[in-house]
C-alpha cells in the first residue's frame, strides 16, 4: 500500500480522457462509442438534454461502473483501477448532494481531512462561514440547496487537479450559482485545474467554458472551443425546390410543412462550408450558444 | 364534487400495491367466510358470527391501510388548491362507513345473528382500523400490544369492560365508539391543519405507506433504499453522533464503517447508549407482551422468570440475530445502489491502497461487527440453554441452527449484494419468505417445548426443522459463494450494482 500511496503522480498525463465508451441499460444504448479527451487545465461544459447520458458518461470517466465497452483513463490511469495518487488529485460532486446525511458538515471535513494531503481547512472552514452553513447540523437537516453547497466545498477543499461536477448549479440559487462559477474560473486560469461539469444552463458554459461537448442520445455530436462555435457552426434553410440538395452529413436536420429543410451545418477541415450553402435560395444564420443546443436536442 | 368523486377516491389515493394486498385479503376472507358457512358445523347463529368475524378482519384491514389513504389525498388537495376533492375525501369516509355497515346487516342478520350487537362490532372494527392509520407512528406501535394485553388480562377483563354477551356490553360498546369517533375527527382535522403530512416518527402510520411499498417514505424496502431518508425522519437529538477518533488512512476498515452508515458508523459511548436504550426497549416490549400473553394463558405470575424463560428466550435470541442482520445487510444493500451518493466517495477516497488491500478493508468492516454480534448471541444462548433452561439436545441443535442461520443469511446477502449477484425479485421474497417462515416455525417449536405445557412432539419437529434449516443454509452457502465469485472479480469494490 506505500509503495501506491508513494508513487509519483504522472503529472504531464491528460486528466480525463475517455476511447469508444458505450454502455447500455437494460438493453437501451445509454453511451454509444464516445470518445472524449480533457486537455490540462481546460474547463468542459458538458451539454445535453435530460437523460442524455451525461451522468453515465461522467460515471464511467471517473470508473464508477464498468462500462459495456471502451475505457476510460484518469491521469493516465485506468479509471476502474485508480491509484491512491491518482484519487487524491480528484474532485467530484455528483448530481444527487446525499451523500453521508447522518454526519454534519464539520464531521465530514474532519474526517476526509485525514485522507487528502492538501485539505484546506480554512477554505472549507471560510466558504463555510460565507455561506451560512450551520456546520454542526447533521446533513440529513440541511436542505437541498445547503447539501449541495457542503458537497462543492468537500470537492475543492481538497485542492484536485480535475474538478468533475455533475449539475452542480442544479440546486444554488443565483449569487452562489455565479459564486460557484467564478470559483471555477478562478482554479482553471490560476491553478491550471481542469474541470468538467455537466448542465443545462447554456449562459453558465458560456461564461466559463473553454470547451464543449453536447451529448446527445448517447452520441457526442459536438466537440469544440466555446468561442469556436459561433464561427464554425450555422443553421442553413434550404427553400423546398432546393431540399433534395441539403448535406447528408449535419447535425440536425428538420423538414418544415412547405418542404423547406432546415438544418446546422459545420466548417469542415479547410474552414469551408457546404456546397448547398451556394445554393439559390439558401439562408444561413448564425447561431448562438443556446441556439445550437436547441436545434441539435429538439 | 359527484358521487363517482366520492365512490372512487379511495381508489385513486392509493399505491396499486396496495389494492393487490387488499385483493388478496379480499379473497383470504372470502374462502374463510365460504368454509365457515359451507363446512363448519353449527347453527345459524354460531355460522354469523364466524361471518362476522371474518367479515370484521377483512374490514380492520382495509380500514386501517386503505381508507386512512383519503386523509393523504384530502391533505395533497387542499395543498394544491384542487376544487372539491378535500370535501370528496371526506365524504367518502362516511359513504363507505355506511356500506360496510349496511352490507352485513342485509347478509349475515338474515343467518340470525342479532343485528345490533353486530352492527356495533362492525363500526368499532372501522374506527379502531382507521385510529389506527391516523394515530403517530409510535402509537401505532404501542397499539400492537394491545392484543397482548387482552390476552393476558382476559380473565380480568369482564370486570373492566362487559364481555358480549353481558347486557351491559351495548352501552360500553356504544360509548367505546363514541370515543373512537371522536379521535377519527380530531386526528383528521389536526392532520388537515398542517401544510403538509409529517412523516417520520411523529407522522400518522398512512404516511409511511404512501406512494406505496416501494416508496422512499414507506417502512418497506423502498424506503431503506434511500440513505438519507431515515436519519431525516429521527429527530435531531435522536442523530447517533459519530465518532471519527482513530479514522483516517492508518486505520481503513474503521474509516470505511463512517461511509457505510448508520448502524456501522462508530458512535460515541454516549450517542452508543442512547441507541442501546431504543433497542432493549423495543425488545422489552416485545418480551413484555409474549410474557403477559403466557402469563395470560397460564395465570402464571410474572415474577416467576424461570417458568416464562422457555417461552420468551428463543424469541428474543432469534429477534437480536435478526436485529443484527438486518440493519447490517440493509445498510450494505443502501449502499450498493445505483443512487447511492456515497459509493463514489468510496470509490475515490484515497489511503485506502490498491483493490486488494481496498477489498479486504471492506470486507473487514462490513463482515466483522455483525459476525461478532451473532457469535456473542450465540454463547449467551448456549450459556442460558444450559445453565438455567436445561435444553435437550434436539432444542439445544435446533437453537443453533436457527441462530446460524440467521448469520448465515447476513453473510450470504452481503456477498450478492457485494458482488453484485443477487436474485431476481421473486427470489428475494422466496428467500426471505423461507428463511422467515423456518426460523419463525423452529422458534415457536422450541417456546412449545417448555412451559408448563410441553408439547409432546417437540423433540420429533424439531429434528425435522434442524434438517430444513441445514438445506436452506446450504443454499445460502451456495449463493454466498456466487457472491463472493462476483466480489473478486469486479474491478474494484465500490461498483454500483445494477449497472
Amino acid at each position: 500500500m506505500n509503495a501506491v500511496l508513494n508513487a509519483v503522480p504522472d503529472t504531464l498525463a491528460t486528466p480525463l480522457e475517455a476511447c469508444g465508451l458505450s454502455h447500455a441499460y437494460e438493453g437501451r444504448p445509454v453511451l454509444r462509442g464516445i470518445d472524449l479527451r480533457l486537455a490540462p487545465g481546460s474547463v468542459l461544459g458538458l451539454i445535453g438534454r435530460n437523460g442524455a447520458g451525461k451522468s453515465t458518461l461522467i460515471r464511467a470517466m471517473l470508473g464508477l461502473f464498468q462500462p459495456t465497452a471502451g475505457e476510460a483513463f484518469v491521469f493516465g490511469e485506468t479509471a476502474l483501477k485508480l491509484s491512491d495518487a491518482a484519487k487524491e488529485r480528484i474532485g467530484y460532486v455528483p448530481q444527487q448532494p446525499d451523500a453521508l446525511a447522518w454526519l454534519t458538515a464539520a464531521q465530514m471535513f474532519d474526517y476526509l481531512s485525514r485522507f487528502y494531503p492538501r485539505w484546506d481547512k480554512a477554505y472549507a472552514q471560510r466558504t463555510l462561514d460565507r455561506w451560512q452553513i450551520a456546520p454542526n447540523k447533521v446533513m440529513a437537516k440541511l436542505s437541498p440547496g445547503e447539501r449541495q453547497r457542503v458537497d462543492l466545498i468537500r470537492a475543492l477543499a481538497s485542492q484536485p487537479e480535475l474538478i468533475v461536477l455533475d449539475e452542480p448549479v442544479a440546486a444554488l440559487d443565483p449569487v452562489a450559482r455565479r459564486e460557484l462559477l467564478r470559483e471555477i474560473a478562478l482554479r482553471a486560469g490560476e491553478q491550471g485545474t481542469t474541470v468538467l461539469f455537466s448542465t443545462h444552463i447554456v449562459s453558465d458554459l458560456e461564461r466559463v467554458a473553454s470547451h464543449i461537448a453536447f451529448l446527445h442520445e448517447g452520441r457526442l455530436l459536438l466537440h469544440c472551443a466555446t468561442d469556436d462555435t459561433k464561427e464554425r457552426y450555422a443553421r442553413l434553410w434550404l427553400p423546398a425546390d432546393q431540399a433534395v440538395h441539403a448535406p447528408a452529413d449535419t447535425l440536425s436536420r428538420h423538414r418544415h410543412d412547405d418542404g423547406s429543410v432546415s438544418c446546422v451545418i459545420a466548417r469542415d477541415a479547410n474552414g469551408r462550408w457546404p456546397e448547398a450553402a451556394k445554393r439559390a435560395g439558401a439562408r444561413m444564420d448564425a447561431l448562438g450558444l443556446e441556439d445550437l443546443f436547441v436545434e441539435i436536442a429538439q | 364534487m359527484n358521487a363517482a368523486a366520492v365512490m372512487l377516491a379511495p381508489w385513486r389515493c392509493v399505491h396499486g400495491s396496495m389494492r393487490w394486498i387488499m385483493l388478496i385479503m379480499l379473497a383470504l376472507c372470502s374462502i374463510a367466510l365460504v368454509i365457515a358457512l359451507v363446512a363448519g358445523a353449527g347453527t345459524d347463529a354460531h355460522k354469523a358470527l364466524i361471518a362476522v368475524s371474518a367479515y370484521c378482519f377483512g374490514l380492520f384491514y382495509a380500514w386501517a391501510f386503505w381508507m386512512p389513504s383519503l386523509i393523504v389525498l384530502a391533505s395533497d388537495a387542499r395543498k394544491l388548491c384542487v376544487p372539491g376533492m378535500q370535501r370528496a375525501a371526506g365524504t367518502s369516509v362516511f359513504v363507505y362507513a355506511g356500506l360496510c355497515l349496511i352490507l352485513p346487516t342485509a347478509l349475515i342478520v338474515p343467518l340470525g345473528a342479532a343485528a345490533n350487537p353486530d352492527i356495533l362490532v362492525v363500526g368499532l372494527t372501522m374506527c379502531a382500523g382507521l385510529v389506527f392509520g391516523l394515530m403517530p407512528r409510535y402509537i401505532a406501535m404501542l397499539i400492537g400490544l394491545a392484543p397482548a394485553l387482552v390476552l393476558a388480562f382476559k380473565h380480568h377483563m369482564g370486570t373492566v369492560f362487559p364481555a358480549f354477551d353481558d347486557p351491559r356490553w351495548q352501552l360500553a360498546g356504544a360509548c367505546l365508539l363514541a370515543v373512537l369517533i371522536w379521535v377519527c375527527v380530531y386526528r383528521w382535522r389536526r392532520l388537515l391543519a398542517v401544510d403538509s403530512l409529517p412523516s417520520g416518527w411523529n407522522g400518522p402510520m398512512v404516511a409511511q405507506l404512501r406512494g406505496g411499498f416501494s416508496s422512499a417514505n414507506a417502512w418497506g424496502l423502498g424506503g431503506w433504499q434511500n440513505s438519507s431518508s431515515l436519519p431525516r425522519q429521527v429527530p435531531e437529538w435522536a442523530q447517533p453522533s459519530a465518532d471519527l477518533h482513530g479514522t483516517g488512512p492508518q486505520r481503513p476498515a474503521l474509516s470505511l464503517r463512517v461511509l457505510l452508515g448508520r448502524w456501522y458508523v462508530p458512535q460515541t459511548w454516549l450517542s452508543r447508549l442512547r441507541q442501546l436504550a431504543w433497542t432493549l426497549i423495543v425488545m422489552g416490549l416485545v418480551g413484555v407482551a409474549f410474557a403477559l400473553v403466557e402469563a395470560g394463558h397460564t395465570r402464571a405470575s410474572l415474577s416467576d422468570m424461570r417458568q416464562l424463560l422457555p417461552f420468551v428466550f428463543p424469541w428474543l435470541a432469534m429477534s437480536a440475530a435478526i436485529g443484527i442482520v438486518a440493519p447490517s445487510v440493509v445498510g450494505v444493500f443502501q449502499r450498493w445502489q445505483p443512487k447511492s451518493a456515497e459509493l463514489p466517495i468510496l470509490a475515490l477516497l484515497p489511503g485506502l491502497g490498491d483493490v486488494a488491500h481496498a477489498r479486504r478493508h471492506l470486507l473487514r468492516a462490513v463482515l466483522t461487527r455483525p459476525l461478532a454480534g451473532q457469535l456473542a448471541i450465540l454463547l449467551v444462548s448456549l450459556l442460558v440453554a444450559t445453565i438455567w433452561w436445561h435444553l435437550d439436545t434436539s432444542g439445544m441443535a435446533c437453537l443453533v441452527a436457527v441462530l446460524l442461520t440467521c448469520a448465515g443469511f447476513g453473510g450470504a446477502v452481503t456477498f450478492m449484494i457485494l458482488g453484485d449477484r443477487q436474485p431476481s425479485s421473486a427470489g428475494w421474497v422466496a428467500l426471505l419468505i423461507a428463511g422467515f417462515t423456518l426460523t419463525c416455525l423452529s422458534v415457536g417449536v422450541l417456546m412449545s417445548s417448555g412451559g408448563t405445557r410441553p408439547w409432546q412432539f417437540s423433540g420429533v419437529i424439531e429434528h425435522w426443522f434442524v434438517a430444513a434449516l441445514l438445506v436452506y443454509d446450504t443454499i445460502l452457502l451456495w449463493l454466498g459463494w456466487r457472491g463472493w465469485r462476483g466480489f473478486s472479480q469486479r474491478p474494484h469494490p465500490f461498483m454500483t450494482n445494477g449497472t
